[in-house]
């Protein structure tokens, strides 16, 4: 083996131990290179930005509105609450009133009856048509302007109140009749009420159970109104 | 001069006290005052006992019952549960039901027995089983209406007497298998297997405005004239 070729072996081998040196080193560097998130990009100062600004301008606005709108809401709730019970407390004074004027005409039918055995001329008749045909009159105004106020009541309770209303209206048709019937009597043996003889013994007794029946209805509608009533003021107390 | 000022200052002091006294009484009379008394006999009292007879059956449509709340499933804030023209009628209802008025059932020794509303005065549960229910019933008046037109008794008599209790047991069923329920004018109900052992129901307990006077078949005029008649017609104002 010559000098030219020993050199030239050499000169190879040093090549292959260089080679294996830089490889070595790659798989070292490979090794201890950190692993990129595919999220870094997040932590870049312009994403911070750009997310910063979305919160202040866009998320923080969005929730106060959301809030603002609940609590305008809220407020618009209580407020038609608070409405709804003073038209129902109006008109809870206009039932009670209308019950006033069928009391005063039992009153009315009560006296006559009283007076008709110490025989009331004709001035007498007159002055208990007149008084019956005005309240006649104002019970009727009454009655429409309560009418006109059920709507107020929930939905759900107003054909129960209808109901029961109309069975007062009918308690208080009979006793009207029956009145009318008495101040109007001048046979005094008896009176004729829907088809039935009543004899002037009867009439004080029919008139009681008018009253009673009167008294019962009215007592069921009150009863319905106010247990309404409560319910929407329970309801108004939940938004204070 | 100084027995002048006592003298006025006395004068004062006894007005003010007697109207302080006399002023409660006289509101009280305010707005109807006591009402007549109700009864169907008000102008002249029964002719017959047949009149008495016919009264009592028509009495017994127009009780209330009142229930303490507690034993009921009743929800609402008042403390007695009312059944207004109450009646034991079959549950669930169809057409041509016949509500009755009276309890039907047997006595403690097993003989059949019937109890008209007109004539009870209240009622307690004192026992129960998923077939029957057990009533102490305290009747009242507890006279017949012969003995009533014959004695005339007064309303302090009839109060403090005639009155007996009797032992009852009823099937929570009618014969044909549907619930027996104790059922008003309003649609109040109440099936008689939801009555707790120990409730007491009452037949007189209800608001004084709200009677009807053809409940009491009992007051005669006799009765009802007592001063101390306590059932009164009067216009409900409030």
């Amino acid at each position: 083996m010559d000098n030219e070729q020993i050199k030239k072996e050499i000169s190879v081998r040093l090549e292959i131990e260089r080679e294996v040196r830089k490889q070595l080193q790659n798989i070292e560097n490979r090794n201890t290179e950190p692993v990129k998130s595919r999220w870094q990009w997040l932590e870049s100062k312009l994403m911070l930005l750009v997310i910063g600004a979305l919160l202040s301008g866009i998320l923080v606005p969005t929730f106060q509105f959301t809030q603002e709108k609940i609590k305008w809401h809220r407020q618009n709730r209580y407020d038609s609450l608070e409405r709804q019970l003073t038209s129902m407390r109006g008109s809870l004074k206009q039932f009670i009133a209308v019950h006033g004027l069928s009391a005063e005409l039992y009153n009315l039918g009560s006296g006559a009856l009283k007076s008709q055995s110490a025989a009331p001329n004709q001035v007498q008749f007159e002055d208990w048509q007149k008084e019956f045909n005005l309240l006649r009159k104002r019970r009727i105004g009454k009655n429409a302007t309560f009418a006109a106020t059920v709507f107020f009541f929930p939905k759900g309770s107003r054909e129960q109140i209808r109901k029961a209303w109309n069975a007062l209206l009918l308690s208080v048709q009979k006793l009207e009749a029956l009145v009318e019937k008495i101040l109007n009597n001048d046979s005094k043996n008896f009176i004729e009420v829907n088809g039935q003889q009543l004899t002037m013994n009867k009439i004080p007794i029919q008139l009681d159970v008018s009253l009673s029946e009167m008294n019962k209805t009215y007592n069921h509608v009150l009863k319905i109104l106010r247990q309404q009533f409560q319910e929407v003021e329970n309801e108004s107390s939940k938004f204070r | 001069m100084k027995v002048q000022n006592f003298v006025n200052t006395l004068s004062v002091a006894v007005l003010s006290m007697f109207f302080c006294t006399v002023v409660p009484f006289a509101a009280a009379d305010v707005g109807g005052g006591g009402g007549h008394p109700a009864t169907p006999w008000r102008l002249e009292g029964p002719q017959s006992v047949f009149d008495l007879e016919q009264a009592k059956i028509q009495a017994a449509r127009y009780q209330t019952l009142s229930i303490s709340k507690e034993h009921t499933n009743d929800e609402t804030e008042n403390k007695t549960v009312l059944i207004e023209g109450v009646a034991l009628s079959p549950l669930p209802t169809s057409i041509g039901d016949i509500a009755v008025n009276e309890f039907i059932g047997n006595t403690d020794s097993g003989e059949p027995t019937n109890i008209s509303f007109s004539q009870i005065e209240s009622f307690k549960i004192i026992s129960k089983n998923k077939e029957t229910i057990t009533l102490l019933v305290t009747i009242w008046p507890d006279i017949s209406p012969e003995e009533l037109l014959q004695k005339k008794p007064t309303y302090t008599e009839i109060s403090t007497g005639y009155r007996r209790n009797m032992v009852i047991h009823l099937n929570l069923k009618f014969a044909d298998g549907r619930k027996k329920v104790l059922l008003g004018e309003w649609e109040d109900k109440i099936p008689l297997e939801e009555l707790d052992v120990g409730t007491r129901c009452d037949f007189y307990e209800e608001d004084p405005y709200l009677i009807h006077p053809l409940k009491f078949w009992w007051a005669i005029p006799s009765v009802a004239n007592d001063k101390e008649y306590p059932f009164r017609m009067m216009p409900l104002k409030r």
